[in-house]
């Protein structure tokens, strides 16, 4: 019943898809690298011998041999390459599944400065052409390349990005069956909420800087609504320091101090929910509504444990917030109490008192493993049985 | 904060919240000076009606285990539930009723019945 088809595989293997990025990483920057320096060696007879490369303030003020423009474009990649590769270590190191998606992020970022570079080249390159003194040359059409390569280079990026395929250890949602859940009768009503707050040194900090930033301010004799601005935008930030989670019969909802931005999950939409670690840096790379390479994103709060929900054919969400183990179970105690309601209800043979609640008391918050949908309840002792719609 | 509230159950909807809530209290899952939810916010979440969990709220205030504000909702007071020696009375009882085979009613009659003679 809650059996969901795994979405395709994509075909190509792990070691494939690394073998395709660093291939791509190499030859793509050697590609373009080659064909400027073909390009350059082309037309260096109307090329002044030196050609401007930098502009200051009062005009040209670098000079260079044009045939090295292909060979600081692959320097310039190469760095990039390899802080991509020291990012994605960091960000790696300790965990056990796979999360990191260094191959695509590669070829990305190669993508990315690869034309961004080559463009900007060209384009310094080509409106040099028969100039006799390079301290003659324009900054514009350098200035129109770097313009035109990010104009390319945004939609190339993504595309590569969507495209590339991922090594990341698919998120997949556990088993619903397989997690702790709260047994829950199917007349109860349940609520939990808790406040997923901030540490304490983030608000210090925080608080810190405002007062920095308005003295200083105060201090250089700053116009009102410079203040102003300064006051909005940390009361902005505040605001999403701090959140409010929410669970009741039908969803969670997880909102910021002010009330927006505010993400809902209808609980019938989540195949399941757990409580799981997080590394806000590490992972998140940072506080506040995070998006990781995992591909899972959500609000990062604190270092506690997370709540993490699977919405169904989504992306994984996660919020830090304490407790998280209690709501994990609650959610899927709620989902199963959903999917056996539904179950009930499409069986013609379904007993009513399959569905009768179970005795106890209501507050007793004891967790206990999910019960199956088909499970048998015995014949439970309650004076007031919860009446059953048939259909 | 979890709060469980049967209609199906005999006991009152607004005992039922006012036992959710203590026993949250009394396990240490809400500290003092937790806020609670606004009886309006409860009674929503929970599809009470709101003198349902205002009733709740009022039996909690009363035992002085929260103190209700207007407009602040409902704050966990000061309590004493973790005075140590309280504690340690408290697991001698339970060990030795459960030895015993002491059901938990009849537990907490014979509690009531210990502080009646005080």
């Amino acid at each position: 019943m809650t059996n969901t088809a795994p979405a395709p595989k994509p075909p190509l293997s792990r070691r494939g898809i690394i073998a395709a990025a660093l291939t791509l990483s190499v030859a793509l920057p050697l590609a373009v690298a080659g064909a400027l320096w073909a390009l350059t060696a082309l037309l260096l007879p109307s090329l002044p011998s030196l050609i401007t490369i930098h502009w200051g303030p009062s005009g040209p003020d670098g000079f260079a041999n044009p045939l090295l423009l292909p060979v600081w474009l692959l320097a310039a990649v190469l760095g990039i390459q390899l802080l991509i590769a020291f990012l994605s270590w960091i960000g790696q190191r300790g965990t056990a599944p796979q999360t990191s998606d260094w191959p695509r992020m590669l070829v990305t970022g190669t993508v990315m400065f690869t034309v961004l570079l080559g463009l900007g080249f060209l384009a310094t390159l080509i409106s040099q052409l028969g100039l006799s003194d390079p301290r003659l040359a324009s900054l514009w059409p350098t200035l129109l390349g770097i313009a035109g390569g990010i104009l390319l280079a945004v939609p190339l990026t993504l595309l590569s990005w969507k495209r590339f395929p991922s090594i990341a250890a698919p998120h997949a949602a556990p088993k619903a069956q397989d997690l702790p859940s709260i047994a829950l009768s199917p007349t109860e009503h349940v609520f939990w909420s808790r406040t997923a707050a901030p540490p304490a040194w983030l608000v210090i900090g925080v608080i810190g800087l405002v007062v920095a930033l308005l003295a200083g301010l105060a201090i250089s004799g700053s116009p009102f609504w410079l203040h102003l601005t300064v006051g909005v935008v940390f009361a902005a930030i505040f605001g999403i320091l701090s959140w409010k989670v929410t669970i009741n019969d039908h969803s969670v909802s997880v909102r910021s101090l002010w009330g927006f931005p505010k993400f809902s999950f209808a609980i019938s939409s989540l195949t399941a929910a757990q409580s799981t670690a997080v590394r806000p840096l590490a992972e998140f790379g940072g506080y506040g509504i995070r998006t990781a390479l995992s591909g899972r994103w959500g609000v990062i709060a604190n270092h506690e444990r997370a709540l993490e929900l699977f919405p169904e054919g989504k992306s994984a969400f996660v919020v830090t917030v304490k407790d998280s183990e209690t709501a994990a179970q609650l959610i899927n105690g709620i989902r199963a109490r959903l999917a056996h309601h539904h179950d009930a209800q499409s069986d013609t043979h379904a007993d009513a008192q399959a569905l009768q609640s179970p005795d106890g008391n209501p507050s007793d918050t004891k967790p206990s493993t999910a019960q199956t949908p088909n499970a048998n309840h015995s014949n439970s002792h309650q004076p007031n049985p919860a009446p059953k719609e048939k259909q | 904060m979890l709060i469980r509230v049967d209609p199906a159950l005999p006991t009152p909807l607004f005992e039922q919240l006012a036992n959710s809530i203590r026993q949250q209290i009394a396990a240490g899952l809400l500290p003092a000076s937790s806020r609670l939810p606004s009886a309006r916010t409860l009674a929503e979440q929970l599809s009470l009606n709101l003198h349902t969990a205002l009733r709740g709220y009022q039996i909690l205030r009363d035992e002085g285990l929260i103190e209700l504000r207007p407009g602040r909702g409902a704050v966990v007071t000061k309590n004493s539930i973790n005075d140590p020696a309280l504690a340690e009375l408290l697991s001698a009882v339970a060990l030795r009723s459960a030895e015993l085979g002491i059901s938990e009613n009849l537990l907490i009659a014979l509690l009531r019945e210990a502080r009646s003679k005080l």
